[in-house]
Parts: C-alpha cells; structure tokens; sequence
C-alpha cells in the first residue's frame, strides 16, 4: 500500500469517527430530529420489520399449536388406555355378574330338586365349524359321576353323562341321536318320546307322539315325563316348531327346539341319584314341578 | 476497496439487523438476541484487504441503522462500530482470527467492549446509567454463539458474490 492511499485510508476511517461523533452530537442534542436518509430508512424498515414478526409470530402460534397437539395426542392415547382398561374391567364385572347370576338359578335347581345333584362346571365343548356344541365336557368325574346320570341346566334339560374317564365326564345332550327322553306335553298331557335329531350344525329333536295329529301344536312346551327313572317330571326340554303331517300311521311326529343353549352353558347339575319314583295318582295333574324348575305352561 | 462486496455487506447487514430489532420485539425480555449488525461490522473488518476505509464505512452504515432502528441517539452505534470494526482490523493483522472458536471469542470480547463504550458514551451524553452493563456478558455470549453461523453465511455468500463479478470464471 502506498503512502498516499495510507495517508487515504486513514483519513477516511478519522472521517467516519469524526462524522460518527457529529452526528451523535448533533443527536443528543435534537433527539426527534430526522433527516430524509433517516425517513427512508425507517419507511423501507417498518414493513420488513412488520413481516418478519408477523412470521415470527405465526411460527410461535404454529409451535405453540404443535406443542398443544402433541400434548393432547399423549392425553388422547391415555385415555384410550384408561377407556380399554375401564372397558376390560366392566366385560369382567358382566361376566362375573353373569356367573353369578348362573350360580342363584343353579342353587335355586338344586334346591328345589328331590334327588341329589353335583354341580358341575362345562370346561370343554366339541364345537364344529357351525359352531354348534355336540357335546360338552364337565369337569367331574370318576367315583363322583357314572354314565346314564342326568344333567340338568336351570333352563331345563341338557342331556345324560355318556361317559367318565379321570376326572372329567361328557355329557350326550338331549338333542344328540343318541338320546331318547319320555316326555309329556303339557297342555294336552299327551305322551311321547323325544328323540335327538341334531347333526352338527343344528339343535333340534323329533318327537313322536301318538296319533291324532291335534295332540300336538307349535309352540308347544314338551317337558319330561319322569319315566325312566333318570329325569325328574316336568323340567322343560323343548318347544315344538313345526309338527309333521302323516295321514296313515300310528305315530306323528313333531320338531322341538331345545329349551336349553347348550353353547352358552357355563355351570350345570347334575343328578347322582335316581329322582324319586312317579306316583301314577299325581300323574294327571302336572301341577307342581317336582324340582324347583317352573314348568312352561 | 471493493465497492461491491461492502455493498453486499451492507445490505446483508441490514436484513440482519432488521431481522435483530424484530426478534427483539418477539421474545421476552430476558432473552437476548444476538447483535447482527455488529457481527456484520466484525466481520468487514476482520476481512477487509488492503485499506479498512471501506469496512469502516460499512460499520458506520450498519450502525446508522441499528441507531434509527433501536432508538438509540445516531452516531452512537455508528460510532462504536466503527471502533469495532477498526479494532477487528488490527486483530487479524496481529492475530491468526481462524476457526470457529477463536472467532467466537474474539465477538465475544468485541461485544463486550461494545456494550461498554455504548454505557459509557450514554453515560457521558445522555446522563445514563452503568447498569446495562450487567447484561453485557450474557449478551456478548450470545453474540458469540452467533458469530460462526454469521461469518460462515457471510463467507458463502461473499464467495458467490466474487465468483459472479469474476469475469470468464464459471461461464
């Protein structure tokens, strides 16, 4: 650098203090003063000024609303963990509602029952693809139950202990091929015998009944006999749904619906001893149920 | 003197200096914004080849601004500026001012003195306090923490700048 743009530059840098020191006198000293360059400066300023902090402030307005979001976000997820707890907790407090509901009607049975019975509980079911339960697996057993002993829900009817190994038993339900009960109807106190007619994916009995065709009628209550010593009288087995139309013949036949939802069954009773013998006097009358269980009129 | 790029530096300085102001009136009070304009200032002076006459006025403009934008008296930071940056001049003749660290410790120290010669002035024209003072260190902090992010935006964009006026270079 040269000695004349040395002796320059530093005249322009004392120029800049100088004239730096004047204005800032001259400020002091008329401190509202502004000069056309100020004017213009602040004119062009104030709008720039004016949109950064209205950017500034819708950033602060977004992070405030993101902050906001993300809390009530966090909220919403714990309340939907509470509400699925809380939702948990009353399909619990139903069910158990609901077994204890099962268990009264269950005593009530047991109560009113001359024989002498064993609850049970239904641990295992054979249910097929229709989900139909063709036989149910209670959880009593060998030196407490023997095959042929009936099993009986406050409903009605379920079926007879088919067989027992260790410490479980299965149960052939009423509607099951298999199964044969004597059973009265009713409101006519014709006789009859139902017979299960249930494949897997259905439950349904055939009733035969001696001719005429009018002894029976849909929507007929079909009840057990107490024949057979193994069922006690008059515990509901069925309804009757459609009653089959057979010109010649002894027999008629009827559909009957069973009384009892075998797919629903939680608890269930069971008969260890034989229910007291049927006196041939009472049987007409059918009045009274002999087990506690209101018989469908 | 390269008229051009004090141009663009005075420019640059400005946004950032009215980009300050704005952040200022944004945050709360006790939250310190760091001083743009006065990096600005640094920085021509700490760069500025051959003659400072051009870095100087560069950092009187930038402090004319930040006087009308700030309310304070004008000439008071033009003044202090231009101290500044005449003040960066001779550290980078003396110093090696490279790396992020020592630049932020040299803003560090320059916003420090600033702050001071900016009380004692007000102190001395104004019948002010010296109680700003106390702020100063946190401020300069700031300043400080600023300082790399600045001269770094504002190498780039010097090199660009430099890069577009070179004639036959990049066509």
């Amino acid at each position: 650098m040269t000695t004349a743009r040395k002796v320059r530059e530093t005249a322009l840098c004392g120029l800049m203090l100088i004239g730096s020191v004047v204005v800032l006198r001259s400020s002091v000293r008329h401190p509202s003063q502004l000069n056309l360059l100020d004017r213009a400066i602040l004119r062009v300023s104030a709008p720039l000024q004016a949109a950064l902090a209205g950017t500034g402030r819708a950033l602060r307005r977004g992070a405030q609303r993101y902050l906001l979001v993300v809390s009530a976000a966090k909220e919403n997820q714990k309340l939907r963990e509470d509400n699925a707890r809380l939702r948990a907790e009353l399909l619990a407090a139903q069910r158990q509602a609901g077994r204890e509901k099962e268990l009264e009607r269950l005593l009530s049975l047991q109560s009113g029952t001359a024989a002498e019975t064993l609850a049970a509980h239904v641990v295992g079911a054979d249910v097929n693809a229709y989900f139909r339960v063709a036989r149910l697996r209670l959880d009593r057993g060998a030196g407490e139950l023997s095959p042929g002993m009936a099993v009986l829900a406050p409903e009605g009817v379920v079926g007879r202990v088919a067989r027992v190994y260790g410490a479980y038993c299965d149960v052939l339900l009423a509607v099951d091929p298999k199964s044969s009960i004597d059973v009265v109807i009713p409101r006519t106190g014709g006789r009859g015998l139902l017979r299960g007619a249930g494949g897997r994916d259905r439950y349904r009995a055939t009733l035969e009944f001696e001719a005429p065709a009018e002894a029976v009628r849909e929507g007929d209550f079909v009840v057990t006999s107490g024949l057979g010593g193994i069922f006690p009288r008059d515990v509901p087995v069925g309804k009757v749904v459609t009653v089959g139309k057979h010109d010649i013949g002894l027999f008629q036949t009827a559909d009957v619906e069973p009384v009892v939802d075998f797919a629903r069954l939680d608890q269930v009773l069971v008969l260890v001893t034989a229910p007291p013998p049927e006196e041939p006097e009472t049987q007409p009358a059918r009045r009274e149920p002999a087990h506690g269980v209101v018989p469908y009129r | 003197m390269r008229p051009g790029r004090h141009l663009v530096l005075v420019v640059v300085g400005y946004m950032l200096t009215v980009l300050q102001a704005s952040l200022q009136a944004l945050v709360p009070v006790r939250v310190r914004v760091p001083e743009l304009g006065l990096l600005v200032a640094l920085y021509a002076g700490l760069t500025a080849r051959g003659g400072v006459a051009g870095a100087s006025a560069v950092a009187f403009a930038l402090g004319y601004v930040t006087d009308l934008l700030a309310g304070a008296p004008k000439g008071l930071h033009a003044l202090v500026f231009v101290l500044m940056c005449l003040l960066a001049k001779g550290a980078s003749l003396r110093l090696l001012l490279r790396g992020s660290l020592v630049s932020a410790g040299f803003a560090f120290a320059a916003s420090l003195s600033a702050a001071g010669l900016i009380v004692l002035t007000r102190a001395q024209t104004e019948s002010g306090t010296l109680a700003p003072l106390q702020m100063a260190p946190l401020q300069a902090a700031v300043t400080a923490l600023a300082a790399p992010i600045v001269y770094g935006l504002l190498g780039r964009l010097e090199g660009r700048v430099a890069k577009a006026h070179a004639p036959g270079l990049g066509r």
